[in-house]
């Protein structure tokens, strides 16, 4: 594959893959209760995203270690528990929220309720995984995800005020209801910065051999990729802001949500919001459960990738079979999808230090990655969000549980 | 001269055919009078891994784990300790490798499996 074609085709996946259920949940319910005031908490999740993106591909590039893998080892097997649990228990919280999310698409489109389909879509989404390899996964989903592009076309549609969507940049104190504020702008972050991204993309960049060549096309397809991504979730929220937020709605379900799109799409609106949510959600959920795998494997230094055999590596195939099957239960259970989506961005955003600190360790430990350590300014940036992100979320979660 | 810590403990294992089976969870070492230990082998397995948790932890995670037989590899196998370390076994042949063989077993009977 030409250099040229592999860097677009790493930008088209990227921006086709960054919408999932959290994002879209989080971008529209901010949009519709505080119009365009949290797009600067948007920008800046995004910015740190970029970072620890670009971060994860360089050090597969040039330690050829997975984050995970370069964790155990540095930390040594008692510290790895730490992220390894943490990060296991929010990714299935995650990967519930996205499985339901494509099961609420799939009741918009046939009027069975959504915990009926958890089985058959948890064996869509294990089949694709058993019978596909990487590019598959990567390249194939995530161009089907490029159909989230509507978002971007229903924002122009809606012809939204530009200079306040200018001012929504700029920071801002919420308006009314705090807690509430806080608790959104905080759901956003995890939305944005779910670790499972990061640890997918290193795996991949080391599946798919990356060395010293790869790193301007990792810089492009961070940058250019995550930040065109982060354009489909402002798209949400700008439409959110424009059709829900004049009316003064609160947005308490899928139900609700998936009238995002009438407005200006008219009746293709309903179908195209079901239609995207649910390939959305399908290309995040394969993402998650392959980090999840990823990372116990590399963990404990089993055989692991899609590209390898099931018989090759057997128990990283029997551990995205069973987060599967673990994931599927409380859907089939009928748990609300969008409580388990909010609920799991938040932690998301508190469990993050776990899985950013000692991956910011190793981008400065010349034993992994050389000259090609961090600068200053990815250090500031991605300590300080985080930081901001976890105690925003220890603070709001709680708040929230007890107000709502 | 090698830093066990750091270059060996929690590194990936390869065997003769370079298949990962297991980190480097454990290192034997033997004691003698008058000089300084010397290595004599690498651990892997469950028992080991819980060894070096804290009492409180490895007591409690030791109930769900079975304590399976571990897999020690004498210092004389080692052939490399890079990136990763090299050894001449073969993996398929130990207790680490036990899951792995059975799992691939079952999924060699599902349609599709390979």
């Amino acid at each position: 594959m030409s250099k040229a074609l592999q860097l677009a085709l790493g930008v088209v996946t990227a921006f086709g893959g960054f919408l999932e259920a959290g994002s879209i949940a989080t971008s529209a319910q901010a949009g519709s209760e505080f119009g365009y005031r949290l797009l600067w908490v948007l920008a800046l999740g995004t910015l740190c995203l970029v970072f620890l993106v670009e971060m994860s591909g360089r050090l597969a590039a040039i330690s050829h270690h997975t984050i995970a893998a370069a964790v155990r080892e540095r930390f040594g097997f008692t510290f790895y528990l730490l992220p390894l649990v943490g990060m296991v228990l929010v990714g299935l919280l995650t990967l519930v929220a996205e499985l339901g999310a494509i099961c609420i698409a799939l009741q918009f489109a046939t009027g069975i309720a959504f915990q009926w389909w958890a089985v058959p879509v948890v064996f869509v989404v294990w089949a694709l995984l058993w019978g596909g390899n990487f590019d598959l996964i990567e390249n194939g989903v995530s161009l089907l995800g490029l159909l989230t592009v509507v978002f971007i076309v229903a924002a122009f549609r809606e012809q939204p005020p530009l200079r306040e969507i200018a001012a929504g940049f700029v920071p801002s104190l919420p308006p009314h209801d705090g807690g509430r504020f806080w608790f959104l702008a905080v759901s956003i972050l995890g939305a944005t910065l779910t670790p499972y991204l990061f640890y997918f993309y290193s795996s991949g960049a080391v599946e798919e051999h990356w060395d010293e060549r790869m790193l301007n096309t990792n810089r492009i397809v961070a940058s250019i990729g995550m930040g065109f991504g982060a354009v489909l979730s402002a798209a949400v929220l700008i439409v959110s802001a424009t059709v829900f937020g004049p009316r003064g709605i609160r947005l308490e379900s899928y139900e609700q949500i998936a009238l995002l799109l009438t407005d200006s799409l008219g009746r293709w609106g309903f179908a195209l919001f079901a239609a995207s949510l649910a390939v959305a959600c399908l290309g995040a959920a394969l993402e998650i459960t392959l980090a999840l795998a990823y990372m116990v494997a590399q963990g404990f230094g089993w055989s692991w990738g899609e590209n390898l055999g099931h018989q090759e590596a057997a128990r990283f195939t029997a551990t995205y079979t069973l987060t599967l099957v673990l994931a599927a239960i409380p859907v089939a259970l009928g748990l609300d999808p969008l409580r388990v989506t909010n609920l799991s961005m938040v932690l998301n955003a508190a469990a993050l230090p776990l899985a950013v600190m000692p991956f910011l360790v190793l981008m400065n430990d010349r034993d992994y990655v050389g000259a090609h350590a961090n600068g200053r300014l990815a250090n500031v940036v991605v300590l300080v969000v985080t930081v901001l992100a976890c105690l925003l979320a220890v603070v709001s979660l709680p708040l929230e549980l007890v107000g709502g | 001269m090698l830093d066990l810590v750091r270059d060996v403990l929690d590194k990936q294992l390869l065997d003769r055919e370079a298949r990962p089976f297991g980190k480097v969870d454990g290192i034997v070492l033997e004691t003698r009078a008058g000089a300084p230990p010397r290595v004599v082998a690498l651990e892997v397995g469950v028992t080991t891994r819980l060894a070096r948790l804290p009492a409180w932890l490895s007591r409690w995670m030791g109930r769900f784990a079975r304590h399976t037989e571990v897999t020690r590899i004498p210092k004389e196998a080692v052939l490399a300790v890079a990136n990763d370390i090299r050894v001449d076994i073969d993996a398929t042949r130990t207790p680490s490798w036990r899951l792995e063989r059975r799992l691939a077993r079952m999924f060699a009977r599902l349609p599709g499996g390979r």
